[in-house]
């Protein structure tokens, strides 16, 4: 009786000790039994948030709504995690590869199972909030691949806002670029609408360019759409260096649709700068429509527009595909010498037989003997089985 | 290894200059570079009348300019930018072996600085036969650098040893195609000497681009075509113009061209 009542109290004492205890002794729990690992791999899995599975080499989000966002990550077959089937749900699996007490890898899958290993710890099912707070730690104060990757099983794990922290991670500047980068990235595939002002605060107080650049990729890369408008003010502020406005260019000319292109043949009128004016016309050749190709080509024309801007515009035509007898009919209204360089060298590098035929038109008739040197040239480089008879005949008349 | 080998190509160099028709005046250049170890050795002999040098490069016709060194003149210096021979030639030696050679024309040596044997000029049969047999022998750059100066000596035919070395499938692939090459140049001097460097018409120059566009044909075509035109254009410089690219090409069918060109 004695004995027994001591039992319960015994028992009674560990349960009120253990309600005392702060949370952070299961986090701290975890960092132990990890590092207590001085070589080796250590595994762990914890929940993961609903809507995603994972397969061989990635993860698939939104699998549920059908909006199959797949990211991948490692070129090869997992080589920690075995999967029976092509979209596996949870839980998120974590390997940490210890190399001198200290994190060295961290990889991560969702789903399956694991596959045998020898001389691997396995610390089993941990609580999201231990798993995160031991993930966050790293990345907060490692440095190297692994705080780095550290960062994307937080975004995994269920019922976690990774909104805050991954922003907090982001603005630190103590913290090397690569992870802030890696928190920028993370940030940007976060659903939360909060994401884009953060992005956009990122990239106000930003002081490196490789943290604004990637604050650009970030809004770019936002599902809700509302970083383009960002993106649109950035570009247009005379007082953000070239080179960021060109970048969000860039991004702003990679989404096709709504109002993009009215937008950037507004804003080619607008900036003075030929860097951003180079990058304009790049973007209106991403749109790859009738339009934007039609825009280059007047530009293509247009003798105000300065002849390295033309230049640019045509190449880009030519490369996106602008329709072979368009290129032909403009040739003969190319009197710029530098022009007729420039077309003469974009009929080289499309494969229609039109295209070698004003080749061989130029080099036999252009009263020009630069473009007909130019036209022979190229001509001399084709693989068209036509062009050797042509060459011999012309040398030879 | 390489030393040894070096060292028995010299001893070759000087067997074979020994043993040729003319002993008395190929012998001294081959056994003189010989006896110095190290440090380099500076000769002169007689240029082709229609060349001139500065710094980096030589001139042939006073328009065709070829450069072959992308430093400027460590050993001869220039007050004109088209002086006129002889053909100086530098050898670098080290450990009894020629590592290096160096040509220019006209101008003057730099004062020497330590470690310079100047043998002085030199005949121009001696000159060319020391270089020819130097290609045939070595088995590094030295005897592909030869094969150019020897084609530069004033009034000697050096082509039979070049076709020679051209053919040789023993010597390496570098100096049999530089023999190639400067038979081609001569078979194009052949069909058209410098007359008026400069004045062809537009229909010329596009024809010349239209050879050089042929020579770039990959399917095997263009050594038959560039013969045919070698043979048979009008226009003498769009025949050189394919001999010089029929130069690159180091085809048989090339070599032969050549050869009945130089033989005529």
């Amino acid at each position: 009786m004695i004995f027994s009542n001591t039992k319960y109290a015994m028992a009674g004492a560990f349960i009120i000790m253990a309600c005392l205890l702060p949370v952070r002794t299961e986090g701290q729990g975890i960092a132990r039994r990890i590092s207590a690992v001085r070589d080796g791999k250590v595994r762990m899995t914890f929940a993961a948030h609903e809507d995603i599975c994972g397969y061989d080499d990635g993860v698939t989000t939104g699998y549920r709504r059908d909006s199959n966002h797949r990211t991948s990550w490692s070129p090869g077959r997992s080589e920690d995690v075995i999967y029976d089937r092509e979209c596996s749900e949870g839980p998120v699996r974590v390997v940490i590869t210890m190399a001198a007490g200290a994190p060295n890898r961290i990889r991560t899958y969702v789903g399956g199972q694991w596959r045998s290993a020898a001389g691997v710890t396995d610390i089993g099912n941990v609580s999201v909030k231990d798993a995160t707070d031991y993930l966050l730690g790293i990345a907060n104060s490692q440095s190297g691949k692994a705080a780095e990757e550290a960062i994307f099983p937080v975004t995994l794990a269920d019922s976690i806002d990774a909104t805050q922290p991954l922003y907090s991670l982001a603005k630190n500047r103590s913290r090397p670029t690569e992870v802030r980068g890696q928190a920028i990235f993370w940030l940007s595939q976060e659903e939360d609408a909060r994401a884009v002002s953060m992005l956009d605060d990122i990239l106000k107080i930003s002081r490196e360019e490789s943290i604004a650049d990637k604050a650009i990729f970030g809004l770019s890369q936002h599902r809700s759409g509302k970083g383009f408008p960002i993106l649109r003010a950035y570009a247009e502020n005379e007082n953000n260096s070239d080179e960021m406005r060109g970048k969000a260019i860039f991004w702003l000319g990679q989404r096709h649709g709504d109002d993009r292109e009215n937008y950037l043949r507004g804003l080619y009128a607008k900036v003075r700068s030929e860097e951003l004016k180079d990058k304009i016309i790049f973007s209106m050749s991403q749109q790859k429509t009738a339009d934007s190709q039609q825009w280059l080509l007047d530009m293509v024309t247009n003798t105000r527009e300065p002849v390295e801007m033309r230049k640019k515009a045509l190449f880009w035509a030519g490369q996106g595909g602008a329709p072979i007898e368009k290129l032909v009919s403009l040739y003969s209204r190319m009197n710029d010498r530098e022009m007729k360089d420039q077309m003469i060298f974009v009929f080289s590098q499309r494969r229609e037989r039109a295209a070698i035929d004003k080749l061989m038109d130029v080099a036999r008739n252009d009263p020009d003997r630069e473009a007909r040197r130019k036209a022979m040239f190229w001509l001399g480089q084709s693989k068209d089985a036509r062009v050797s008879a042509f060459i011999s005949d012309m040398i030879n008349r | 290894m390489i030393a040894t080998r070096s060292a028995a190509v010299a001893a070759a160099v000087v067997m074979v200059a020994c043993a040729q028709a003319t002993p008395v005046e190929g012998q001294p250049i081959a056994r003189r570079v010989a006896a110095v170890r190290d440090g380099k050795v500076r000769m002169t002999f007689a240029a082709r009348r229609d060349i001139c040098g500065y710094g980096n490069s030589i001139s042939r016709g006073g328009s065709h300019r070829m450069n072959w060194t992308s430093d400027q003149s460590s050993d001869v210096e220039y007050d004109d930018d088209c002086s006129r021979g002889p053909v100086r030639l530098v050898l670098t030696m080290d450990g009894g072996r020629i590592i290096k050679l160096r040509t220019y024309v006209g101008g003057s040596w730099r004062p020497a600085v330590g470690g310079v044997t100047d043998l002085g000029a030199v005949s121009v049969k001696e000159a060319a036969d020391y270089l020819v047999l130097l290609a045939a022998t070595d088995p590094g750059a030295v005897g592909r650098e030869a094969i150019m100066p020897a084609t530069l000596a004033d009034s000697v035919r050096i082509w039979p040893q070049l076709f020679r070395i051209a053919r040789n499938e023993d010597r390496p692939r570098e100096t049999r195609k530089q023999a190639i090459f400067w038979l081609g140049q001569a078979a194009g001097d052949v069909i058209a000497p410098d007359r008026n460097p400069g004045k062809e018409t537009d229909d010329e120059e596009v024809k010349k681009q239209a050879v050089f566009a042929l020579s770039q044909r990959r399917n095997g075509e263009a050594v038959p075509a560039l013969i045919q035109v070698a043979r048979n254009n009008r226009y003498p410089e769009v025949r050189k113009t394919a001999l010089f690219w029929l130069g690159q090409s180091a085809d048989p069918r090339a070599i032969s061209l050549f050869e009945e060109i130089l033989s005529r």
